[in-house]
């Protein structure tokens, strides 16, 4: 076959004796050619469509999604409910294309799987707002706390800021069991030296993340089940717009057991973590 | 144009449409062009050749993704799986796990007067109750008056093989004077990763209670006989872990109703090292291992997802996972369920559960992820493996069948039912974690039944639900239950 398709070559003198040539034969075998070769470019385009770019070139945004599904790297959104999601195909690629240091470590920012920076990341992917709006970094993006009181936030070029400590915990313990008074924390369990479990904080209101079955709470659980280090313990989202407050964390409680109470008279509440 | 347009091959009167269609346009009188005529006729001997290329058109579109390589069928309708394993091993480097064996450790007996025996690989034949047969894996010698414990495989592979303790008890080769059996032993046999010189024994008087797997690692080089070598040993019990030591090594220690004797190797040599590693677990079950099935699509393609959570160095849960599945090939365990989660009790640890499609899995399969995890989990980190709980579902109701189907239907129905149960993941479908009823009514009219009334599961006719460290066992004959054969069947003409 000719590099011009089965069209070319089926009017080429290689293709069958001179009478098949006539104006009659020739298109006959054109037409044949010009269907066999519009089957050719399916042929291809299946093949092309498995690449990243492929996939943007032929205008297939569902190919991206599924290969986005076996990378584990859904389609990202503008918003927490958008819902299909809304990131560009062009966007997407690209993303897809660097799995590599998604999942594993991007040799200048760091995170990957497991890392704090990857699940903030992710979730600034999904369209929750979780970088901060210089130079308002305490009122807004998201913060990720620890057990011990360590903060995490995004900084502005996409990599971890380690915001420091959180104040004092007036009855963390020390390793000794004894209570100092001195130590910071965020109580998110009742035994204080239970290291394994971690929260995220909201200072700005994410409307369309409720504490029902809901688009934005399935896919900000998702992002924290899959992509926390597997001895964490997520307990849940806290979102405290600015005017609302967080105060009065039981001592002895789990956070989750508050809820009931927890938050009245403000607009802050609680996204438990199934 | 959408991937999802190259899925769904064009029909044969399509393309033939698309063919009189382009050749209309080359002013061709295709109207006039009757039925079965000639041209027709040959047109429509194209239009068929073109078809199998719009089949092949989908496989390739398909063969590039796990779900869509994974659920491919060909016209009528029988599974195709070569393109999900041509996939997994090109992009993933993953190749499909085959069906293993079950391996069962049996105990050899020969009177007085006859032995000894010595028979290589493959020359003594076992067989259980149930009728499975048994071939032993190496050369084995059976000492006259005494008795051996040896190393027994399935004939067959997989997960139908099973047989209860104590029920493999006949040689179809015949040795006179010789009996055998498939009997517990107080321990499993030890795992060992020891590179010095020195030597490891449990002991106990009776069963040791609770079951458990019993871990020393070396954290000091020596020797015994001046104490100074040191170890910890660590428990797994019930999904628990204990930690003890470090200890300066003297010739026993005791871990509860377990001792444990250590001895030296050559005088001038240290004969324990750090690092070395030695398991048992206790008691001994004869199972080894279970059989299974050949891997699953969806285990397969799984397993390729899981590689992406691998490159990072910070393990997640699905890379812990990963790593039991992994294991699991590689050693031909036949995991085919993992459940992991980080424990509430201690922090720093995370809890896995493990399944094969019997529904547990044996000591020696749980020592051996265990080990494979620990040479792996970082120093702030660690895992601690168990089987899942087996749990015998039992279920009833009345079935209705046409008159002379009940056999074929009780056989469809059963096969059906066990192969469900054998998938169900540890701690029951998601999102309510149980084992469905509704799976047991499709289950019995997908298998030919007319009606069913009266459908219960364990005594409740709802969804059954199972905790979090819990899988159903499948039935067999050292099960507690009995597949669907508790059902009361009536035909009907």
């Amino acid at each position: 076959m000719s590099a011009g398709g089965y069209e070319a070559f089926f009017q080429s003198s290689q293709f069958g004796p001179n009478w098949m040539h006539g104006k009659w034969g020739n298109a006959y075998w054109r037409s044949i050619g010009k269907v066999l070769d519009a089957q050719n470019d399916l042929l291809r385009n299946a093949v092309s469509a498995r690449t990243p770019d492929g996939a943007v070139a032929l205008g297939m945004s569902d190919a991206l999604d599924r290969a986005g599904d076996d990378r584990l790297l859904p389609r990202g959104s503008s918003t927490p409910d958008a819902d299909p999601p809304d990131e560009s195909d062009a966007s997407y690629a690209a993303r897809l294309k660097s799995a590599w240091t998604t999942w594993g470590q991007d040799d200048t920012l760091g995170g990957g799987g497991g890392s704090v920076l990857g699940i903030l990341t992710q979730l600034e992917i999904a369209g929750f707002p979780v970088q901060p709006t210089p130079p308002n970094y305490w009122t807004t993006g998201a913060f990720l706390i620890n057990h011990i009181g360590r903060i995490y936030q995004l900084n502005t070029t996409g990599g971890l800021h380690v915001v420091g400590e959180v104040d004092v915990c007036a009855n963390r313990q020390n390793l000794d069991g004894s209570v100092s008074g001195t130590l910071p924390g965020f109580t998110l369990d009742a035994r204080d030296q239970f290291y394994s479990r971690w929260c995220l904080l909201f200072p700005v209101d994410v409307p369309s993340l409720v504490n029902t079955p809901c688009i934005a709470k399935a896919k900000l659980n998702q992002i924290c089940d899959r992509w926390k280090s597997a001895s964490a313990i997520y307990s849940g989202a806290a979102i405290v717009p600015s005017g609302n407050f967080l105060w009065g964390w039981p001592t002895g409680a789990l956070w989750g057991t508050w809820r009931a109470t927890w938050g009245t008279g403000t607009s802050a509440r609680f996204i438990d973590p199934t | 144009m959408a991937l999802s347009d190259l899925l769904v091959p064009r029909d044969r009167g399509t393309i033939e449409a698309i063919l009189l269609s382009t050749l209309q346009g080359e002013e061709f009188p295709v109207t006039d062009w009757y039925v079965g005529g000639v041209v027709r006729t040959i047109l429509k001997m194209i239009a068929t050749g073109l078809l199998d290329r719009e089949t092949l058109i989908g496989y390739i579109a398909a063969g590039g993704y796990l779900d869509l390589a994974a659920s491919l069928t060909d016209p009528s309708g029988a599974p195709i799986e070569d393109w999900l394993e041509l996939l997994a091993q090109e992009q993933y480097d993953i190749t499909r796990a085959p069906a293993t064996f079950a391996q069962k450790r049996i105990t050899l007996t020969c009177t007085t007067g006859p032995g000894p025996y010595t028979r290589t690989a493959g020359q003594l034949k076992a067989v259980s109750q149930a009728g499975n047969y048994y071939l032993n894996t190496d050369s084995v010698t059976i000492p006259n008056g005494g008795s051996v414990v040896a190393t027994f495989q399935a004939e067959t592979p997989g997960a139908a093989i099973v047989d209860a303790t104590g029920t493999i008890d006949e040689l179809t080769t015949p040795l006179p004077g010789v009996s055998i059996i498939d009997a517990q032993a107080q321990f499993s046999t030890p795992v060992v990763f020891i590179n010095g010189t020195g030597a490891i024994v449990p002991s106990a008087s009776g069963t040791p209670s609770p079951p458990r797997t019993i871990k020393v690692a070396i954290t000091q080089t020596g020797r015994v006989s001046d104490a100074s070598a040191q170890f910890t040993v660590t428990v797994y019990s019930d999904g628990n872990v204990y930690l003890f030591g470090p200890f300066a090594m003297g010739a026993t220690y005791s871990q509860g109703d377990v001792t444990l004797s250590f001895a030296d190797g050559p005088s001038s040599t240290n004969s324990f090292l750090t690092g070395d590693l030695w398991y048992v677990s206790t008691p001994g079950e004869p199972t080894i291992q279970n059989g299974a099935d050949q891997e699953s699509v969806a285990a397969l393609a799984q397993r390729c997802r899981d590689r992406w959570p691998a490159l990072s160095a910070i393990p997640t849960e699905s890379r812990y996972a990963s790593w039991v599945r992994t294991a699991s090939v590689e050693q031909q365990l036949g995991i085919n369920r993992v459940a992991t989660s980080p424990s509430i009790t201690i922090a720093g640890v995370v809890n896995i559960y493990v399944a094969d499609q019997t529904g547990t899995a044996t000591s020696e399969t749980v020592t051996a992820l265990q080990e494979y995890l620990d040479v792996r989990a970082s120093d702030i980190e660690r895992a601690v493996v168990a089987s899942a709980a087996g749990l015998g579902v039992t279920v009833a109701g009345t079935v209705t069948v046409r008159r002379g189907q009940t056999k074929a239907v009780q056989a469809a129905a059963s096969t059906a039912w066990n192969a469900y149960l054998a998938t169900v993941p540890i701690g029951g479908e998601p999102p309510t974690g149980t084992v469905r009823i509704g799976k047991l009514w499709q289950v019995l009219m997908d298998a030919g039944a007319y009606d069913a009334t009266g459908l219960g599961i364990n005594g409740a006719a709802a969804d059954f639900p199972l905790s979090a460290d819990q899988v159903p066992t499948v039935a067999g004959p050292d099960s507690s239950h009995t597949g669907t054969a508790n059902l009361t069947w009536q035909e009907v003409s």
